[in-house]
């Protein structure tokens, strides 16, 4: 065996990197991780059982497109085409109500400055039992106005900022405040990217309720150069959304997407409220769940999984998908993040009930 | 002369038998001062007028020339005061527009300390604050956060630098108000590495264009041969040159001593009896040790001959802490005696010794005066005294005094063009934003490069550019000092000593190999390149171990060639085959026996010169010609450094009586680096020269047969077989004259 550098012939030194690339990605992922990660750790047996699965695809996608499977469509855009598919499973949109966001900030006295626990216990036994109450109250009168004003308005970000000052990310009425936004404007968000940090996003999965149904999207970067135009088309869904709702999204998603528009020099700035589902999962499974990794949840509100891949291998997988120019292992991305976005509006629902609802 | 007495005084020494082969004695110079105003920030002018410091004419031309807006490359020897010149005008300018921030960039993480002090007191006597930090590897991440809030001086390394540019984002602040990049111990970058930092400083550029921020370089060194094109190739702009010394200098007297005309004391018996000679004499003595392992014998041996006096060692690998106490001993004078690996020879603040001992040729007439600058305080006459050893360039220049101090300095050489580095710089920068035909272009790329990237599915075209396509931070695949992707791990009980890259581990972790670390050995049992492991144990030998390396190589390309009558020389690109196929164990210098290996040789592609020799020449030598062929390669490949800024182990070489490509005999001297980085052309232009120094070497040294300091090579794969010195002699001399002689 002779072990080859490369003068002026590139191809060698490439397929070295390449390895190298693969190499570090698998052992990097085969580390044991920490136990709060949201990442699962990738056993051996999960990966030889979606290297079966990747083999199946490769065989009954091979020749066929991603519309052969999927309803979609191609438009262009100044800055190249995007692909977009979409389907309404069946499964119930998330209907937030207004009314519930509506009772707890209204019972919680302490979003006043000045009221701590003790205060708001001694008003509520006083008679002062929502806000309300105290709209004519001396001392509290001009700071009760303002908040009856941005419940009025449905304005989320004097809520969120307010609440945010006060409680935990984690706190329920963080997560009731969802009840400000109408249904159509809740987008959730999920995306698959080729790597951890500064890597390509190769597709985006979002899902919103549109006329009863739940309709769910995904933006599919079919090579590289469709990155930057699936981010513009992104960036114009969001234009209709006034929250999102994602999975680590805080850390994860929206900060991933934000850095690869800088790299692309666009507006990077995503300035939606988050309602980051992990924080509150985490509050209300903290006693009964090992962890809080989506399969985890996924499996305590009992949601199956038809073809799954383990996250870890969605990069192998879409690089396989370019070098076999055979959509089968896109489609199992695809799947992949269907089925993310899915448990994320079931995991609400459960939490709405769970934290919100019990709450009141 | 100063030392008149003293040296009658060792001569007369009973353990002095005639070692001193020349002394010479260069005089002082008076100090040259500037006369000129500069127009610094009062607060810098008030700080001079309060300390009386007047300036010396280079710091003022650096300091007018850097308050002018240009790149500026400051090239003086060591102790000239290169670090207030720059630190002068940067403050000013620092203090004037409150925005602004500058980077300070040292090639290793030791020197920072020592520059972040200087700073330190520097702005206590200007009396404002600006915040220099140091932010590498090392800096805690609680106060990470801060710094890149506040700070407006940043120092940190190279390796930090590649790391954290993908992030530039969270250092918006910082480089959007960039305005000097100050690159201290700029000869240090040569070679890969060298080339490596010369992309990742377009990279560095690249992004800064972004931020808005067009920053001034600042380049120090020591003096070096090529500042100029130096400069430029590192920073990829022109540069303004200072390289008139004003400063001060004292009388230095160079001795040189030849330790091998005593056979009955060993080498380091006699440096450490100069030592404790010198330092018994009232002379504060520094003695620089060519491996870290010497160093810490040397001063055992000066001390034990030193009884109430204090002899330490100083090196690399020693805790910060403990290298600023032996430092502040040595400037408070309570330290009598230091041995040193080349880690002082940087600029690290010890103040001045009466005394330096250069034990061994440093590798470089850089390095020699750098290591002597450490000798004298301001005008003061100090010693120098040079100890070869065993190596044909130490055994040159004792035969040739005159040469070490009257030869120019090196060139020291970089190729931005490499192919394989520019490959990988290219990756890392299409990580951090698209890459344009016009960023192309700033690397200085050519098409075949866009092209191989596009091809190594690493990177998509994209209408905005070249989009990076892999799956892990293209900087963590991407190592700055070589140019290898497989690294083999080195284990002792499971637990990773050291990573090592590939090719390096084959020369020195193979199987039998003894391995130093940090002064412990270690026995290597199994190589396992598959897992890429390689385990030891710990064992304490008496013994080192030396690779064999047989090697084949093929002309691939002529780029030029030149034909002196039947005589063809030749520089173009060479394809390498290399294999370790046996190692040697030594002790002292002898050889206690061979064990052959079976390793997968390595193959590359780089640059060399050849010589294609008329076949009339092989009648004339006869059956010496194998011999002789073989010495020319050793002594070519043992002289090579003397022209360009790098190792023995930078170069290779090949002679057979017969080359298939250039069907003739032929000696072939190629690099060792992967496509090269410019070594092959730099001999190339001095052929002349070379082959004079070469035939030189082998004419002059006394042996009989040949030696170890002529042709003789530690890591030969034919173990030196054949070999005839005359016979090399007489073709290296035929070789030179043919370049001379009419055509
Ligand atoms: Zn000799
Ligand atoms: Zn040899």
């Amino acid at each position: 065996m002779i072990h080859k550098m490369p003068g002026r012939g590139w191809e060698e030194l490439v397929r070295r990197v390449q390895e190298e690339t693969a190499r570090r990605y698998r052992e990097n992922l085969l580390r044991p991780r920490p136990f709060h990660s949201v990442w699962a750790p990738l056993t051996v047996s999960a990966y030889e059982e979606a290297h079966q699965l990747k083999n199946t695809l490769l065989q009954e996608c091979a020749g066929r497109s991603l519309l052969d499977f999927y309803s979609g469509e191609v438009h262009t855009t100044e800055y190249g085409p995007v692909l977009s598919l979409w389907e309404t499973p069946p499964i119930k949109p998330f209907i937030p109500e207004r009314e519930v966001g509506e009772a707890w900030i209204m019972q919680t006295l302490r979003l006043l400055h000045g009221i701590g626990k003790a205060t708001e216990a001694r008003l509520k036994l006083s008679g002062y039992v929502t806000l309300r109450d105290l709209l004519f109250h001396p001392r509290w009168a001009w700071q009760v106005e303002r908040i009856l004003e941005a419940v009025e308005r449905r304005d989320l970000h004097t809520l969120n900022h307010l609440v945010a000052r006060w409680f935990p990310v984690s706190h329920p009425i963080a997560l009731a405040l969802l009840g400000f936004v109408k249904p159509e404007e809740i987008v959730f968000l999920d995306i698959e990217t080729l790597g951890l940090y500064t890597e390509a996003v190769i597709l985006i999965g979002l899902a919103y309720p549109q006329n009863g149904v739940l309709l769910v999207k995904h933006l599919v970067v079919r090579e590289i150069a469709e990155e930057l135009p699936v981010l513009v088309a992104l960036l114009k869904e969001l234009q209709r959304a006034k929250a999102l709702v994602t999975y680590n999204g805080r850390a994860f998603d929206v900060n991933f997407i934000q850095a690869r528009l800088r790299y692309y020099d666009l507006p990077h700035k995503i300035d939606l409220p988050n309602f980051d589902l992990l924080p509150f999962t985490r509050r209300c499974f903290r006693e009964s769940l090992p962890n809080c990794r989506l399969e985890t949840v996924e499996k305590a509100i009992s949601v199956e999984r038809t073809i799954n891949i383990p996250s870890a291998l969605v990069p192998e997988f879409y690089m396989e998908y370019l070098r076999e120019k055979n959509v089968g292992p896109l489609v199992a991305i695809i799947e992949h993040n269907r089925q993310d976005l899915l448990s994320l509006v079931l995991i609400l629902r459960k939490l709405w009930e769970e934290l919100v609802m019990r709450g009141l | 002369m100063a030392f008149e007495e003293l040296l009658r005084d060792l001569v007369s020494q009973d353990w002095y038998a005639g070692q001193i082969v020349a002394t010479f004695t260069l005089p002082g110079k008076a100090p040259n001062y500037a006369e000129s105003r500069l127009s610094f920030h009062p607060a810098v002018q008030g700080f001079l007028e309060r300390q009386g410091i007047r300036l010396f004419t280079h710091q003022a031309k650096a300091a007018e020339l850097i308050l002018a807006g240009e790149h500026v490359f400051i090239t003086t020897p060591t102790a000239s005061g290169k670090t207030l010149a720059f630190n002068l005008p940067v403050l000013s300018r620092l203090l004037a527009d409150k925005e602004a921030t500058a980077l300070y960039l040292y090639p290793l993480k030791a020197l920072t300390q020592d520059q972040l002090l200087k700073l330190r007191e520097l702005e206590a006597g200007v009396g404002f604050s600006l915040r220099p930090e140091i932010y590498d590897g090392d800096t805690p991440s609680e106060v990470r956060p801060r710094i890149r809030a506040q700070a407006r001086i940043l120092l940190t390394n190279p390796y930090a630098l590649h790391q954290y540019l993908p992030w530039h984002h969270k250092w918006a602040r910082f480089l959007r108000n960039l305005r000097f990049v100050v690159i201290d111990e700029a000869h240090h970058y040569r070679g890969v590495f060298g080339s490596h930092v010369a992309l990742l400083l377009r990279r560095l550029r690249r992004i800064l264009a972004r931020y808005g921020a067009k920053p001034q370089f600042i380049l120090a060194s020591a003096t070096i041969a090529n500042p100029e094109e130096h400069g430029e190739r590192l920073i990829g702009q022109p540069v303004a040159v200072v390289k008139e010394d004003g400063a001060p200098r004292g009388e230095k007297t160079f001795v040189f001593w030849n330790p091998f005309l005593d056979t009955n004391t060993s080498w380091s018996n006699q440096v450490a009896s100069l030592m404790a000679f010198l330092i018994g004499e009232g002379l504060q003595t520094l003695c620089f040790a060519t491996s870290r392992r010497l160093a810490e014998v040397l001063a055992t041996q000066a001390q034990a001959k030193l009884p109430g006096k204090r002899v330490m060692a100083y090196r690399a690998g020693y805790l910060p802490e403990e290298r600023r106490a032996i430092e502040r001993g040595i400037r408070e004078g309570e330290i009598h005696g230091v041995v040193s690996t080349n880690a002082l020879e940087l600029g690290v603040d010890v103040g001045g010794l009466d005394a330096v001992i250069l034990g061994g040729y440093p590798g470089s007439i850089i390095s020699v005066w750098q290591q002597a600058g450490r000798a004298g305080r301001g005008p003061k006459p100090a010693l120098v005294f040079v100890v070869g050893q065993g190596d044909p360039l130490d055994q040159y220049f004792l035969r040739h005094p005159e040469e070490l101090l009257t030869r120019p300095h090196e060139h020291a050489i970089i190729n931005p063009k490499n192919g394989p580095i520019l490959f990988r710089q290219l990756l890392c920068a299409a990580g951090e934003f698209p890459l344009t035909t016009k960023d192309l272009e700033l690397f200085g790329a050519e098409g075949d490069v866009a092209h191989a990237l596009l091809g190594s599915g690493l990177v998509a075209g994209t209408p905005v550019g070249l989009v990076y396509a892999g799956t892990v931070p293209a900087v963590e695949l991407v190592n700055l000092n070589n140019l290898s992707d497989r690294t083999i791990r080195i284990e002792v009980d499971g637990e990773t000593l050291e990573t090592m890259d590939y090719e390096r581990a084959l020369r020195e972790a193979h199987p039998g190999a003894v391995l130093l670390h940090q002064g412990t050995t270690y026995l290597v049992r199994e190589l396992d390149l598959g897992e890429g492991v390689a385990r030891c144990v710990w064992e304490e030998v008496d013994y080192y171990t030396e690779p064999l390396i047989c090697e084949d190589v093929r002309i691939l390309r002529a780029l030029e060639e030149r034909r002196y009558g039947n005589l063809q020389v030749g520089l173009g690109e060479v394809r390498v085959t290399q294999a370790v196929r046996a190692y040697r164990m030594r002790r002292a210098g002898v050889t206690l026996g061979v064990e052959e290996l079976s390793l997968p040789p390595v193959e590359f592609d780089t640059e060399g010169v050849w010589f294609a020799l008329p076949r009339e020449l092989a009648r004339d030598l006869g059956p010496d010609l194998a011999g002789a062929l073989h010495g020319a390669e050793h002594a070519l490949v043992a002289i090579a450094p003397l022209h360009a800024l790098a190792d023995r182990w930078d170069f290779g070489g090949l002679s057979t009586p017969f080359h298939p490509d250039l069907t003739a005999p032929a000696v072939i001297i190629h690099e060792t680096f992967p496509n090269g980085v410019g070594l092959a052309h730099k001999l190339f232009s001095v052929l002349e020269e070379w082959l004079k120094a070469a035939a030189d070497l082998l004419e002059t040294c006394p042996c009989q047969d040949g030696c170890p300091s002529c042709v003789l090579s530690p890591r030969c794969g034919n173990e030196n077989e054949p070999m005839s010195k005359n016979g090399a002699a007489q073709l290296l001399r035929y070789l030179a004259e043919s370049l001379v002689r009419p055509r």
